[in-house]
């Protein structure tokens, strides 16, 4: 087995589930997001949504936050440095074992 | 935890383009614009401003303490949304669009938090997609400073022009030389209405109505009541547009 597909089993499990994946993206590429935006740019139901944010909280990649904005209650969902180093690295991984597959 | 075939593919095809990265940062930039508010409030703006000048146009000769106040009252208004123009907005977005479609702060909204932010994404377009896709993301980003300097340029020759040379035709031409320039350098960009690109020659052409012996002041302000109008309109019709296709979420 070459080194690239040897890799492929120490992916980060916690970011490759495909709806975690989904909100880690979107997370990289905005600065904070709210419940609600994550929700439908997902497309996951709130239970689901609740689940992984609390599993990728709990892996210390995101902070999550109650806040307000102006009357509006807001639970804001922020990549935390560590998160995005390692979404970084696990693209790096996804990409070297792409690579080796073609 | 195991991951299936199905799901594993599905993740290659993800992060095998840079799309997703890419196409999630676009929706958070956009998502600012969504709702028409910015463009309302602007549009708004310049009528305040266009209300400012068309007083003063219309009372030349007048020292009434009233109309001097209310023009003064006109321009502490005017400064004082302008210079809270992000924060009004923010207090009418979460009213009208957090409710309804969540909030996301946008990465150039947020400079305070973005220290090491833009060279982790360049990274990933590397990680991804390669530097082809990488050069390509700086050229569209220059290309948006570009359009950006470009616009403004345009603008503040349009407002010179129409305040200093006394010519019935100089609006219109104005308008319709800005209409038509905007729709060149934005005709491939999605965050640009056509609405703007029409409605310039049309505030340009409303100008016609308004000849130059009438005073400099008087031509400015209606110049800046068109476009305020045209943005109006178009923040109008998002708004309307954003409000039928996001009822209040529920929780």
């Amino acid at each position: 087995m070459s080194t690239a597909l040897q890799d492929l089993a120490t992916l980060d499990r916690v970011i490759h589930e495909p709806a975690r994946l989904a909100i880690m993206t979107v997370l990289c590429a905005a600065e904070e997001a709210d419940f609600l935006y994550l929700r439908r740019e997902c497309g996951l139901t709130q239970g689901n949504l609740s689940s992984h944010l609390a599993r990728l909280e709990e892996a210390g990649y995101v902070k999550i936050e109650k806040t307000f904005k102006g009357k509006y209650p807001l639970t804001i969902c922020r990549l935390l440095r560590s998160g995005r180093t390692a979404f970084e690295g696990y693209l790096q991984k996804m990409r070297a074992v792409g690579a080796s597959i073609r | 935890m195991t991951n299936t075939p199905q799901q594993t593919e599905h993740t290659m095809a993800t992060v095998s383009s840079l799309s997703p990265v890419l196409q999630a940062e676009r929706r958070a930039w956009s998502y600012w614009f969504v709702d028409g508010l910015s463009n309302l409030l602007t549009g708004a703006l310049c009528q305040l401003l266009a209300g400012a000048f068309l007083w003063i146009a219309f009372h030349p000769h007048t020292r009434s303490p009233l109309i001097i106040g209310a023009a003064g009252l006109v321009l502490v208004v005017y400064f004082a949304v302008f210079f809270r123009l992000r924060q009004t907005l923010e207090w009418l977005k979460s009213r009208i669009t957090y409710p309804r479609t969540g909030y996301t702060a946008a990465p150039s909204f947020t400079e305070d938090n973005n220290a090491g932010r833009q060279p982790g994404l360049t990274m990933l377009a590397l990680s991804s997609v390669g530097e082809r896709e990488t050069v390509q993301r700086v050229k569209e980003d220059l290309d948006v400073k570009r359009r950006t300097w470009f616009f403004v340029a345009v603008l503040a020759a349009e407002i010179i022009s129409t305040v200093l040379i006394r010519n019935d035709w100089i609006c219109g031409f104005a308008g319709v030389a800005m209409g038509v320039g905007i729709w060149l350098v934005t005709r491939n960009d999605e965050r640009m209405s056509w609405v703007v690109a029409l409605g310039l020659p049309f505030a340009g052409i409303y100008m016609f109505i308004f000849p130059t012996s009438r005073p400099r002041v008087m031509r400015a302000g209606f110049f800046l009541a068109g476009t305020g109008l045209v943005l109006l309109f178009m923040g109008a019709i998002a708004l309307v547009r954003y409000l039928r296709r996001n009822p209040v979420a529920r929780a």
